[in-house]
Parts: C-alpha cells; structure tokens; sequence
C-alpha cells in the first residue's frame, strides 16, 4: 500500500513545481535505493554503476515524459531518451554539484528536444503522426493508473477533453522551439521560471518573455474555444 | 517584488498570476488591481480560464505510453547499451586502429539492428539484396563440393531435425514483403544434400525452422532471432511457437529478443504455458526492462475477461510477493504490490471457493 501511494504521488509530481525530484521508492536495499541524489551521483561518478541505474529510475519517467509531450512521437522520444541518459552517463564524472542533478539532466534533456524541433522545422516532411485521440472506452480498459485517473471523470466531459486536447496539441506545434519547450515545462512539467530558464542555459527573464509570447499566440490560436 | 502594478503591464503579471508564479504579495496586488480596474478584472479573468482549458489537454505522454511499456523498453535499451559499452576495452591507438575491423562494424550494425527497427528494415533489404545474390553464388562455387549442386525447390520438401541443426548462422535469410504479406524466409540446408528451400511464415515446415531459430538463441544471429518473432507473431497461436517464444523468452542471451517474445506473447490467451515463462521473466530475469514488461504482461492477462476463465499460476503470488519486498527496481516492486493488491480483490470477488488452480 504504502509502494502504491508513493509510485501515484510520483506519477502525479509531473504538474506539482517539484516534478523533477521524484520521491523515493521504499527501498529494498536501503544502502543504495534510499540513498540521496548526491550519494548516488558521488557512487556514479566512481563508476558504481547500480548508483546510476537507480539515478536513471528516478528521473526517467519525466523525462520520457517531456520528449514525449514535445514531440509527440514515440519514436523521437525514444531517441532523446538513449541520447539524453548516454550523455548524462559518459559526463557525469564533469558535474560539480553547481546546480541541482535534474537540472543539470533537464538541460541536457531540452536541448535535445529543441534539436529535433528545430530539425523539424528545416524538414516539414519529418513531422510527428498526428495522434489519434484515446477513446473513452480504450481509456477506461487502461491500467490501474489509468482507472485512477478516470474514476472522477465523466464522459462528456472526457470527449471534450480530447477534442480541446487535439486543438491545444496542434497550437503547441505552431509555437517556436524555444516557447514550445518553456510552455511545455511551465505547465504541464510544472517546472518554475527560474528552473526552467537556468535548464535552458538562459535567465529566467527570458524564460518569462517566451512564456508570454508562447500564451499570447496560443490564447490567439485557441480563441473561441472555451 | 515585482515593479510597481498598473493597466500597461496588467496582462504579463495576469499571465504569471494563472501560471502560479506570483508570491503571496504580487498575488494580492493583483487581485487587488482587478476589483478597482473592470478591464484588468476582465484579462485576469480570460488568464485563468485560458489555463483552465490547457489543463483539460490530455497529454500525448499519457496516449503514447498509457503502460509504461515504452519507459520498460527504453530501460532496457539504455542498459544494454551500457553494458556492451563496458565489455568494449579501453581505447588507444591500437584500438583506434582495430575499431575499423569488421567484427566491430558488424557490431554497430547488430545494435542499429536491434535498437532501430526502422532503419534495420531498410539496413536488412538492402544488405539481404547484396549479399544474398553475392553469398549465393559463392556457396555455390566454394562451400558446395563439386558435382553436388544447389536444388532450389518452391514447395519445401519437409525438413529433418538433423537438418534444421545444420543450418548455419548464416543460413536463414527473412526477406520483409509489402503490404501485410508475411516475409519470404530462404533456408540453405548443407547437409546431407545441400539446398536453398524458400516459402513463408505461413507454411507449416517453414514455421517449424523459425521457431527452431527462435528456441535456438546463440546458433542464430540477434537480428534474425527478432525477425523470426516477428514472422511466427500472427501464429503465436500455435503450440510449437508459443513454445519457441516461451523458451525464448526463458534463455535467449538477448533481452531485446526476451522483450519481443513477450510482446509477441500478448496475443495469446492465458495458456499456462505463456503464463509459466512471463512468471519466470518476472522471477528470474536479470534485465529489470524485460521484468517489467514481463509484470504489466501479467497485469494486462488479469484484466482480461479470458483471466476469469483460466486458472493463474499458483507461484503468481508468491513471485509478486517476493518482487514487491526484493526487486531491485522500485517501479517492479510498486507495481507487484498493485497487481498483489488486484489478485486479492478478484479472490474476493470472482474467483470460487477453493482459491486459484495449481
């Protein structure tokens, strides 16, 4: 019971400011899996290499997470994935502790992600299939989360979900990179400004400002909808 | 503390007020501003309903990975990359010089292979096409002693078990056809009288070689192995290959064939057969990526309506049990403790007096 609180909180902790530090696990091996982050990353660094798999665990979900809500392609999420987790593994060793691990990760992550959206923009042809929207039936024959999720819903209110859901998606894709990315973070990551801006390798002024533009031209975009 | 609040700037701290940025200050600057001012009032307004309708956006996270089966697959990928990275010695000018050997590129093209279907596929045409023809022609002229010449034949005379343990590594070629067509396999037999044989996944004898390769781990290539799953997925049905893939799944050295035979697994029914190797998986695999895939494959057989009907392993609740306390992945042991909790709950509700079936 106690495993099942802690994984939900985690699941949910991706709209709370506090999303990337996911909470522990309970640990099976309380030396290492209850370990904190700069445990793990000093036993890492040594070349532990059970120490990054548990680093890995802790922050993957979200990251797939984020590749996934910007891209909307499985594929290219799986990409940014290996690339993201392969950096961060062969330089580790460089990180010095100057600023929280997953921002430090959430930096390697964004710039990947605006790699692909960028490649994308110089090659229209590679856009993402666009997705179909999950039923309410397929969504209520989903897992035990899932079921979670929907037990407060009703369905109408599910179907328009989804149709603003599809809208919103597609005034996302118009946004450029860098607003697509801060948009994304702030709001459905949960990510503040001044994290986001420092994942950026910016300030979190700038941050604000694609923030801005990003809502001003989504609010254009999606007008009349509510 | 923000500059000083007035109309001009209204909108931007409106945008950061919906967005949860203000502190407790600003915040309440804000609100104060929209009682005096009934146009600031109207943007504060349209900011916070503007929000409320992103927040009814289901993200695309939550369609394209509703199972978590991408993140287990993901894991395991990165994993296996890590660990072909740390049985690569060091590097040095030697090195440098013996990374161009072919065992190396051969090596590069096993991971693209295994970890980029898309580009494997293509790899695969184009590689098949030219060593195919090329390989071929000089089995014929050098493997081939004289005067016994290859026998191509369209119908497959049926195939010995001392023949299928002839066929060597490179011995079984899978050729992908449009459309839904099942692949064209090509088998060179060298032994005792050497022959190509050609057909597909849909005949019988056919069938029966490729779930020999798969039950087969190191005598066959990675890359074969997981086309050959992906040849026999629609006659998963079938006893021999759902027994190929089982013991696939059992010993294959590669997890990235023990997570396709899984997924090729998820067609059938709840045999308990299927369900003996995915406990197994679950059990004893090494590679935390197929022991999840092997738990949510558990999980998605007991939602199934056919779960009531057949009987569950009676390990399945001690192996969860033991997951939940001894995984050394936090997300198998939470996850064990959910399926613990739904085996209790379908105890209670459905399953009669007795418990579940030896």
């Amino acid at each position: 019971m106690q495993s099942e609180m802690m994984l939900r909180s985690s699941e949910t902790s991706t709209n709370s400011a506090t999303a990337a530090v996911a909470p522990l696990a309970p640990a099976s091996s309380p030396t290492l899996s209850a370990a904190d982050d700069r445990t793990l990353i000093e036993r890492a660094q040594a070349g532990d290499r059970s120490a990054f798999e548990l680093l890995v665990q802790r922050y993957d979900r979200q990251v797939l997470r984020l590749a996934l809500n910007v891209l909307g392609s499985a594929e290219d999420a799986r990409d940014v994935y290996q690339e993201a987790f392969l950096k961060i593994y062969r330089n580790l060793r460089s990180f010095r502790f100057e600023c929280a691990f997953y921002t430090w990760i959430y930096r390697i992550v964004t710039n990947i992600c605006l790699d692909h959206l960028r490649r994308r923009r110089s090659h229209p042809e590679d856009q993402p299939p666009v997705l179909r929207p999950v039923s309410f039936e397929e969504r209520h024959d989903g897992d035990f989360f899932d079921r979670q999720q929907g037990t407060h819903s009703d369905p109408e209110r599910e179907v328009l979900g989804h149709e603003i859901g599809r809208k919103v998606q597609s005034a996302l894709q118009a946004l450029s990179p860098r607003e697509r990315m801060v948009f994304e973070m702030r709001h459905y990551q949960g990510m503040k400004l001044r994290d986001i801006g420092e994942a950026l390798g910016t300030t979190e002024e700038t941050a604000k400002n694609s923030l801005f533009r990003a809502t001003r031209k989504l609010r254009t975009q999606l007008e009349g909808l509510r | 503390m923000l500059a000083e609040l007035n109309c001009s700037n209204y909108e931007d701290r409106a945008i950061l007020y919906a967005a949860g940025e203000l502190n407790q200050e600003d915040s309440a600057a804000v609100e104060a501003h929209a009682q005096k001012c009934a146009n600031c009032a109207a943007i504060l307004s349209r900011e916070i309903g503007f929000r409320k309708t992103l927040a009814v956006r289901v993200e695309p996270a939550d369609t394209l990975d509703r199972s978590d089966l991408l993140l287990a697959r993901c894991r395991s990928e990165l994993f296996e990359t890590l660990d072909d990275a740390a049985a690569q010695p060091k590097r040095s000018w030697r090195g440098l010089l013996t990374s161009l050997a072919p065992w190396h590129c051969l090596r590069a093209f096993r991971q693209i292979v295994v970890f980029r279907p898309g580009w494997s596929a293509a790899a695969l045409l184009l590689v098949g096409a030219l060593a195919g023809t090329a390989a071929r022609e000089l089995y014929r002229q050098v493997a081939l002693p004289v005067g016994n010449p290859v026998i191509t034949v369209s119908a497959p005379a049926p195939i010995t078990e001392q023949e299928l343990e002839t066929i060597g590594r490179d011995g079984v070629r899978l050729e992908p056809q449009s459309g839904s067509l099942a692949p064209k396999v090509e088998l060179q037999v060298r032994s005792p009288r050497p022959r190509v044989v050609q057909g597909t996944s849909d005949d019988a004898d056919i069938r029966r070689v490729l779930a020999y390769v798969i039950g087969h781990g190191g005598q066959f290539d990675d890359g074969v192995r997981l086309q050959s799953i992906d040849a026999l997925r629609p006659a998963a049905d079938d006893p021999q290959v759902r027994e190929a893939m089982s013991e696939a799944l059992r010993h294959d050295p590669n997890p990235a064939v023990r997570l396709r035979a899984i997924e090729a697994l998820r067609d059938v029914g709840s045999a308990a057969d299927v369900q003996s190797a995915i406990l197994g998986a679950l059990s004893d695999d090494d590679n935390s990526g197929v022991r999840i895939q092997a738990l949510n494959s558990l999980l998605e057989r007991m939602r199934s309506r056919e779960f009531s009907r057949v009987p569950l392993d009676n390990r399945a609740e001690g192996i969860l049990r033991d997951r939940m306390h001894n995984d050394s992945n936090s997300y198998i042991r939470s996850r064990s403790a959910d399926a613990l909790g739904q085996l209790t709950s379908m105890d209670e509700d459905s399953v009669p007096s007795g418990g579940r079936h030896p």
